[in-house]
């Protein structure tokens, strides 16, 4: 094995481990239940106050791919666009999806469609809503500040991967009185999603909020997976600290390897 | 007073200018050159993704005899199946090739950079005021990450706490970051008052 990665592969098995036993209790039928995360009960509200308006709904699932680092981010971002979708089928509300990723265009309009047959209003689903924009960072920055200024939704959802336009998309929002949901892992932009939107996914809240709307229950044995594997890393974190303290270099040494 | 002659720095002023135009209100200016933007952008792209077929997988396959290169350029125009009523369950095979790629690039980064080094990095003496932030503050949050219970009692006081030192750390990162964007601003406005205009040196 490589030096300097021996831990991180068994520490890989462990979290893999703990997420199997989650899955497989979620399967069993033991009922697993996620505290209260505001940014996800609001986001009937968003789509309920769309209806009311008349306005439509906007959508972005990030600028990330599917198939570089930032994926995950996409993967939750586009379960939560399923969501969604549901309810803007449901409520007979437009949805205006933005992509900037091709790869991510088919994923999207597949997702918002099968929720629009599911809801039983297949001839609802406009294709033409699902919009590929631009590959280009700030040219799609450029279009869906055009798209929000004309259309003007009464909700806007920003959730994935965003980079440095994440202050601009939220600020354009806000300035069209859209109630804004944004979530991102993308820690350097959080900031700027607290301060201009209404409701903030933080870092993990993104995946625990996808696999929590999705209802599957193996994902939401996934989410207990991730809290055992949290606990498991705080334990260990607190053995080392409380080792370091005591002179020894034992987890040092350990984690090094 | 020594106005630019030069056709590509008045293109760019008035582009910059017709861009910012959109922070008073969307008009007719700003349009035009989102459009333009965005046309350019796709020719770019096309330009960039020959450049790539042709770099990547044509001349190594033609030249180097490296035909293994076959199998992305068929998953490539697998893509394309979509178009096709009866072949668009193809288009799902590179689709989940590409994230399968991206769910195990984000796996193979996260436990080394974001797990392991994080412990390691707590391991110190609490003999100091920072040491002791740095370590309260990492169980802090780590705790306000918690989804399977409500926060509250002991580990409510926890994650609040954790919650407090998460937006100290986006207020500085925002602070810091304003600060950059105001010097990209700063050079938008030498280039519009000194390079195009001469009002500056």
């Amino acid at each position: 094995m490589v030096q300097g990665r021996v831990f991180s592969f068994w520490l890989l098995v462990v979290l893999i481990g703990s997420m199997l036993y989650g899955m497989w209790r979620a399967r069993k039928g033991i009922a697993i239940k996620i505290r209260r995360i505001a940014g996800l009960n609001a986001i009937e509200e968003a789509v309920g106050r769309a209806t009311e308006m008349g306005r439509p709904v906007h959508y972005t699932p990030g600028l990330g791919g599917i198939s570089a680092a930032e994926a995950t981010q996409t993967f939750a971002a586009l379960a939560i666009m399923g969501h969604v979708a549901h309810l803007s089928a449901r409520m007979d509300v437009p949805l205006i999806v933005t992509i900037r990723q091709p790869e991510v265009l088919p994923l999207a309009e597949e997702s918002v469609r099968q929720a629009y047959l599911e809801e039983g209003k297949v001839d609802a689903y406009v294709p033409t809503n699902i919009r590929f924009l631009s590959n280009q960072q700030f040219a799609y920055a450029a279009a869906v500040f055009g798209i929000m200024a004309r259309e003007k939704p009464a909700a806007n959802f920003l959730m994935g991967a965003f980079w440095a336009e994440a202050l601009m998309l939220a600020e354009v929002g806000s300035e069209v009185g859209a109630l804004q949901i944004a979530g991102t892992a993308q820690l350097s932009q959080v900031p700027f999603f607290i301060a201009a939107s209404d409701y903030c996914l933080i870092g993990e809240e993104l995946f625990a909020g996808a696999a929590y709307l999705s209802g599957d229950p193996t994902q939401m044995g996934s989410i207990f997976g991730q809290d055992l594997g949290k606990a498991i890393v705080a334990l260990l974190m607190l053995a080392g600290v409380i080792a370091t303290n005591m002179g020894s270099s034992f987890f040092s040494t350990l984690l090094g390897k | 007073m020594n106005v630019s002659t030069s056709a590509e720095v008045w293109i760019a002023s008035l582009v910059t200018i017709a861009i910012m135009s959109f922070v008073y209100k969307d008009n007719p200016f700003y349009r035009l050159v989102e459009n333009l933007y965005v046309g350019v952008s796709a020719g770019h792209a096309l330009v960039l993704g020959w450049g790539n077929i042709r770099d990547l997988a044509l001349v190594p396959m033609v030249r180097d005899g490296k035909w293994v290169l076959v199998i992305p350029v068929i998953l490539g125009l697998m893509l394309y199946t979509r178009y096709f009523k009866k072949l668009a369950w193809l288009s799902r095979i590179p689709l989940a090739v590409m994230m399968g790629i991206g769910t195990g690039l984000a796996i193979s980064g996260t436990v080394g950079s974001q797990i392991v080094n994080q412990v390691r990095a707590n391991l110190v003496k609490l003999n100091t005021i920072d040491n002791i932030i740095i370590v309260v503050g990492t169980f802090a949050v780590l705790a306000y990450f918690f989804f399977m219970a409500e926060h509250k009692g002991a580990l409510g006081v926890l994650a609040g706490g954790g919650r407090y030192l998460m937006m100290v750390a986006f207020g500085a990162a925002f602070g810091s970051t304003v600060m950059g964007r105001m010097s990209l601003f700063i050079g938008r406005l030498q280039y519009l008052f000194g390079d195009w205009l001469g009002l500056i040196r």
